[in-house]
């Protein structure tokens, strides 16, 4: 792979290095990332769930030709699980191996030694060493208590780690960090106003269209757009408590194309209607001779 | 169209500001950095959409608030509108009866007419951050007081399970020797609340601090809480509250609850028979509502009752409590003070301090 020099990029540029991993993004995703590195700010992607924000993180990554680190989030998570952790059991191995034939002091420092470190997402994506900086992927950030909240607020301004045995550690270039939120609970004020912004809606029609013709490249055509089309018409239905996003519409079309359908029917959409619709109640308030009646309008 | 170069960014900045966006000095720089230093516009309809693009993303926080920054931006870049600064203005309105007008009698009943009223919304609320971060922490201290389910974090306690991780963090204090199994179990940390909140037309002076809850409540994890509005109906508003104040003010209108007469009694009845599965054994509810009720007041007691004997705790937080002279007797809150556990002043949530006097003086 051809090395990128992230100074010289340009939000075309990312557009279409975007494109050859198969992330269609419109321009207003690729001024963010853009902003992004170049303002080396981490960028915050809210959206409906299944609109591919987290893709996104893991397709620049993969465009960029550099490592993902992802963090995920869940309430309860902590410093622990996020910056580093001591290895417990192989000090107490260690402890066990030097007693009687090393001094008190020498075992300290040998427990507390860089060996013993076990290294979470954060402080990796802090001392990453590859040619370019890691992407670091907070995914679901609002899953996670405020207090951790907290936490990154200091590790996203310094970028830097501090380690009461080992002293600070600091990034020695920042992270290309993406946060995601599907907005369950809002994410604090001084989080966002540390980051930049970026709220995904779903894609109008044509990008839909285009994303799933990419991802699924033997689908009939006119199987993909009306998947897309009904897609669409769930999406507005009222009372869906759980909307489909642009995942849902990709398997849904895999699904259907995989069953031999060249085109969608009431059968069709009935028999694989829990593809897409992950809620019984969701799934009764579906007319597929309804939805087809519209589609073929 | 405005020609794209600092000063204008700077004056559009403190559109911004003036029409009350958040942005703080180190947005001013970022959007510096970003225009002068990186991105080099020219002044064609591509870059002022993209200009509109990287002002949004540096600027704007919230979704809730692109349609307005859409209309600002319209306004100063493509029309070129000046920078106005008003003097904020308040407006104090007194109503003077005068002769051929209703009597009190017949305006009372106005207000508290037991009809539904459809299609009228609430007027607009804005809430500034230092009071939403208030209402937050108040709730919090509130769920923190009151909780009554278990939550992620453990504590140590003798009749828990036995806990090895920390049995073994421990035995680092004696050299990897575990002298002794520690046991831990869940801490009571979480609670469910449930608001029960009158939007009849008789608490439409309180409308302002009523909104406020609701856009304060927003941030909350979903599953912590429900909210249900009341006035002659009763409504499910939980999702409408994740989906931000036009959805809150598209229900109000729809459901016809919003200024209509007060039933508590039958919303009480409605609620423990449709939504039964939004309130539990642990759940803790809080009405917010005037206690000015035309409906059954039997009822409201049976109602009252079989709610008091399904929750954990039930508080009611009334506009008028706390203020002086104010004693429980219209017929609804004498009824309501058998069952409930407290009946607070609605300001209860807006200031801290009495929150603090109150959480002090339960066990």
């Amino acid at each position: 792979m051809v090395e990128i020099d992230l100074g010289s990029l340009s939000v075309d540029d990312i557009l279409k290095i975007l494109s050859s991993v198969g992330y269609i993004a419109d321009r207003r995703i690729a001024i963010a990332v853009y902003l992004a590195i170049r303002l080396e700010k981490p960028l915050l992607v809210e959206g409906e769930p299944g609109c591919g924000k987290t893709e996104l993180a893991k397709a620049l990554a993969k465009a960029l030709g550099t490592e993902l680190i992802r963090l995920q989030c869940y309430e309860g998570l902590d410093a622990s699980k996020a910056l580093y952790e001591w290895d417990y059991p192989r000090q107490l191995i260690a402890i066990r191996l030097l007693e009687g034939s090393s001094k008190p002091e020498d075992i300290e420092r040998e427990i507390y030694s860089e060996k013993y470190l076990l290294k979470r997402p954060l402080l990796r994506a802090a001392l990453s060493k590859g040619p370019l900086p890691p992407v670091l992927l907070i995914d679901e950030i609002d899953r996670a208590d405020e207090e951790f909240e907290a936490l990154l607020l200091e590790f996203l301004s310094e970028f830097q780690i501090t380690i009461p045995e080992l002293g600070t550690m600091r990034a020695s270039r920042k992270p290309i960090v993406i946060l995601t939120s599907n907005r369950t609970r809002e994410v604090g004020d001084g989080l966002r106003r540390r980051c930049l912004y970026l709220y995904i809606s779903y894609p109008d029609r044509d990008r839909e269209l285009e994303i799933v013709r990419r991802k699924i490249p033997d689908i009939p055509d006119r199987l993909a757009q009306e998947v897309v089309d009904a897609v669409r018409i769930m999406r507005s239905i009222d009372g869906i408590a759980k909307k489909p996003g642009i995942s849902e519409t990709i398997e849904w079309a895999r699904a259907l194309k995989e069953l031999g359908y060249r085109e969608l029917s009431s059968e069709a959409i009935r028999l694989t209607l829990s593809v897409i619709l992950k809620l019984p109640e969701d799934m009764e308030k579906i007319d597929p001779q309804e939805i087809l009646s519209k589609i073929k309008r | 169209m405005r020609e794209i170069n600092l000063e204008n960014i700077v004056d559009f900045i403190r559109l911004l500001r003036y029409s009350g966006f958040r942005v703080g000095l180190s947005e001013d720089i970022d959007v510096g950095r970003a225009i002068i230093g990186i991105y080099r516009f020219s002044s064609s309809i591509k870059a002022i959409n993209d200009l509109r693009e990287v002002l949004r993303i540096i600027l704007v926080k919230n979704p809730d608030q692109y349609e307005v920054f859409d209309k600002l931006f319209d306004r100063f870049w493509l029309y070129g509108d000046p920078l106005e600064e008003r003097a904020e203005r308040r407006v104090e309105v007194r109503i003077i009866r005068e002769e051929g007008s209703l009597d009190p009698v017949s305006r009372f009943l106005s207000i508290y007419s037991p009809l539904e009223v459809r299609g009228r919304t609430p007027r607009e609320i804005s809430i500034d951050g230092r009071a939403r971060h208030t209402i937050r922490r108040a709730i919090r201290m509130l769920r923190r007081r009151l909780s009554t389910e278990p939550g992620v974090r453990m504590r140590i306690s003798s009749r828990g399970r036995l806990d090895f991780p920390l049995s073994y963090r421990e035995a680092l204090s004696t050299f990897g020797e575990v002298i002794r199994l520690r046991r831990s179990r869940r801490k009571i940390s979480r609670s469910h609340f449930v608001f029960l909140i009158d939007v009849s037309g008789s608490m439409e002076d309180s409308w302002e601090s009523i909104a406020r809850l609701l856009k304060s409540i927003r941030g909350f994890p979903i599953g912590s809480y429900e909210v249900f509005l009341f006035s002659t109906g009763i409504i499910r508003a939980t999702e409408n509250i994740v989906e931000g104040e036009v959805a809150i003010k598209r229900i109000l209108a729809e459901s016809g609850v919003w200024g209509s007469g007060t039933r508590i009694g039958e919303a009480l009845d409605r609620l423990i028979k449709e939504y039964r599965k939004f309130i539990g054994r642990t759940s803790v509810v809080i009405i917010v509502s005037d206690g000015w009720d035309l409906g059954d007041l039997d009822l409201l007691d049976r109602s009252l009752s079989a709610l008091r004997g399904s929750v954990r705790r039930i508080l009611w937080l009334s506009p008028y409590a706390g203020k002086k002279g104010f004693a429980p007797e219209t017929a609804c809150l004498r009824i309501a003070i058998k069952h409930v556990d407290s009946i607070l002043p609605a300001d209860i949530l807006h200031n801290i301090s009495i929150l603090r006097r109150y959480l002090r003086s339960i066990r």
